[in-house]
């Protein structure tokens, strides 16, 4: 799949609308397991109620991984604070009698309301990159770029904002951004059953449709000869 | 005033030829930041171009001072806040090379540096650059280390104030439009 994510921010900057591409979920190729004895190497804290690696890089494990599990047992989907038994991963870590321990590092997945505060966070950046140009007359960002992904954005004249994460390499995205708006207004805008009071886009055929332009773009790499 | 009103922008930056060996196409350096890892700005200079420098000469600078201490703590809040989003969102684990980020908008595109020690540099240029992130690592090693960081001078955490490397900077920031 050539897209990774897309999301629809309205003008308030509320998320209404995310789809996350789940063949390309993080796998597990990207968690490894260590086994620690006491003092604990890697310095690990509770950052934004997870457990993250904040000093001691070493082996592959990085600043910014989580514990995802603690000798076998998982962490609790919900608090990621908490191990699935109900102990707590900070006091089992600092307790010398639980070592040799061993720990799984990964990344977490982003639950529902981090997104939405990221998108919250996306619609005043890209208000402040606007007002911020050196340059009179700037529009807010339009293109996101790192080296693991690239996120392009395109603002309606309504103020709604259309966000796509692709690969670094893929091409033709402002016919997606365009073709997403597109299907927005026939699927969402027309359909008597919106509100635009920040309420989430749950319609089937505004789903099949990104669907297909999904698979169109798959097969042919661009959106020129999609069927209306 | 820390900001030059000498005129940066080349006249032709479309005309040259592009990749030919090591020429890189001209790019318009539009404004510099450096910020520490406490968030207070080390350095700034901008070379605005002709129609800006009418409009700033039209208008009054009588608060010139606050203004440029509210971009540069808007400018400084702006890049915590996109390298979280960038980190948090990134759909392949994590980024590799999480040092430089880019963004481009409709009028200038935005690159910036982040060196292990917490220090960032900031970069604005024209929207058809491509990647700075070699020049920016340039800027770091071959120009604040020398001038300032391995000046005796330069307390660190202080505001740059070393006219050496005002101008060698400048004067780098130069060839870049040149060619």
């Amino acid at each position: 799949m050539p897209v990774y994510n897309i999301m629809i921010i309205n003008n308030a900057g509320a998320l209404v609308y995310t789809y996350t591409d789940q063949s390309r979920l993080l796998s597990s190729a990207n968690e490894l397991e260590k086994t620690y004895s006491y003092p604990l190497e890697p310095v690990i804290e509770v950052q934004d109620s997870r457990c993250c690696v904040v000093f001691g890089e070493a082996d592959g494990v990085r600043i910014g991984h989580c514990v995802l599990a603690v000798n076998g047992t998982n962490v609790q989907a919900g608090r990621p604070t908490l191990l699935e038994n109900g102990q707590e991963v900070m006091s089992v870590l600092a307790n010398p009698a639980s070592y040799p321990v061993s720990i799984k590092f990964g990344k977490l997945k982003l639950t529902a309301n981090e997104r939405i505060n990221l998108a919250g966070m996306f619609h005043s950046i890209y208000a402040i990159t606007a007002k911020l140009s050196p340059v009179a007359g700037s529009s807010g960002l339009q293109l996101l770029e790192t080296d693991a992904y690239r996120l392009h954005c395109l603002q309606t004249v309504t103020g709604v904002k259309i966000l796509v994460i692709t690969d670094p390499k893929q091409a033709n995205v402002n016919q997606v951004l365009k073709r997403i708006y597109e299907i927005y207004a026939d699927y969402a805008l027309k359909n008597p059953f919106f509100t635009m009071q920040g309420m989430n886009i749950n319609f089937t055929l505004f789903e099949e449709a990104v669907q297909s332009m999904l698979r169109h773009l798959d097969k042919f790499g661009n959106l020129t000869n999609l069927a209306p | 005033p820390m900001s030059h009103q000498s005129n940066l922008v080349s006249s032709g930056p479309m005309s040259a030829p592009t990749g030919t060996g090591s020429q890189l196409a001209p790019v318009t350096v539009h404004n510099v930041y450096i910020f520490d890892k406490n968030g207070t700005c080390l350095y700034f200079c901008e070379w605005p171009s002709q129609q800006q420098q009418q409009q700033q000469q039209q208008q009054q600078q009588q608060k010139e001072a606050s203004e440029h201490e509210d971009r540069t703590r808007l400018m400084y809040g702006l890049i915590y806040s996109i390298r979280t989003l960038a980190a948090k969102l990134c759909p392949v684990g994590e980024i590799k090379d999480a040092t430089y980020l880019a963004y481009v908008t409709s009028q200038y595109k935005f690159h910036l540096l982040d060196v292990p020690t917490g220090l960032k540099i900031v970069l604005n240029t024209d929207k058809s650059a491509g990647s700075m992130r070699h020049q920016l690592e340039t800027i770091y090693s071959k120009i604040y280390v020398p001038y300032v960081v391995l000046n005796p001078e330069c307390n660190l955490g202080d505001p740059v104030s070393s006219r050496l490397f005002a101008d060698s900077l400048t004067e780098y920031l130069l060839t870049l439009q040149a060619k």
